[in-house]
């Protein structure tokens, strides 16, 4: 029997994760056209890849600190680092795939991986905005 | 010639290799000190308040998302750096000029 506040502790993490990957693919896609706009093609992809990297890294963070069985705070920061380890790694994975295809463009690359860390930001001022009413 | 331009490519990617070394040790050290204060904080803040311990990690994942953008962001200077060497292209060019 899972208790009531574990339970509204796993539904607001869920509810921040959705929250936050709906922000990073519309910061990604305004990103992209932004670049379409300004540069061409080639630059509007370069930087949905870096977005799309932020957004794929958010994502599999997310469902490995979702999916796992919360509770006790000793297992919570366990299942955080290694999550935290499992994100490192997809990042240079990925980081290295993206270096291979955009290497004239990595400028756009840079700028959507950062632009999604701005949905961080956002996530925070909206949880402060809450006032913990949300977690 | 040949030799030269040989040389000064070594020189180049040697430079690159201990500069990329350096992303690495500073990115690392950052996010490993910044990560181990946050668990810190967070066990700190369980122990004391558990029924706040969803809440705080919400709020940590929230945090590790900025906190190890840096190290990420130099992983991928670090990427461009080993595999596509924009130091590398006036040399290139100049080979190919």
């Amino acid at each position: 029997m899972v208790e009531p506040d574990a339970q509204n502790a796993e539904a607001a993490l869920a509810r921040v994760i959705a929250w936050l990957l709906r922000s990073q693919a519309m910061l990604t896609v305004a990103t992209a056209v932004a670049f379409g706009l300004l540069g061409d093609l080639a630059m509007a992809l370069a930087a949905m890849a870096g977005g799309s990297i932020g957004l794929l890294l958010t994502a599999i963070t997310g469902l490995r600190l979702a999916l796992a069985p919360g509770g006790e705070a000793k297992t919570m920061v366990r299942t955080f680092y290694r999550a935290m380890a499992l994100k490192f790694v997809l990042a240079v994975i990925l980081f290295i795939i993206v270096a291979k295809w955009f290497a004239g463009y990595f400028l756009p690359v840079v700028t959507g991986y950062f632009v999604t860390l701005m949905a961080n930001w956002l996530a925070m001022r909206r949880l402060v905005a809450l006032g913990g009413r949300e977690h | 010639m040949e030799m030269e331009l040989a040389g000064l490519i070594a020189q180049i990617q040697a430079n690159t290799v201990i500069v990329i070394g350096m992303i690495f040790v500073a990115t690392s050290l950052g996010t490993a000190f910044g990560f181990a204060l946050l668990g810190g904080k967070f066990l700190e803040g369980a122990a004391r308040q558990p029924e706040l311990a969803g809440m705080l990690q919400v709020r940590m994942f929230i945090i590790a998302g900025l906190l190890d953008a840096l190290s990420i962001i130099g992983v991928a200077f670090a990427a461009l750096l080993m595999f596509a060497n924009p130091l590398l292209t006036p040399v290139q060019q100049a080979v190919g000029g």
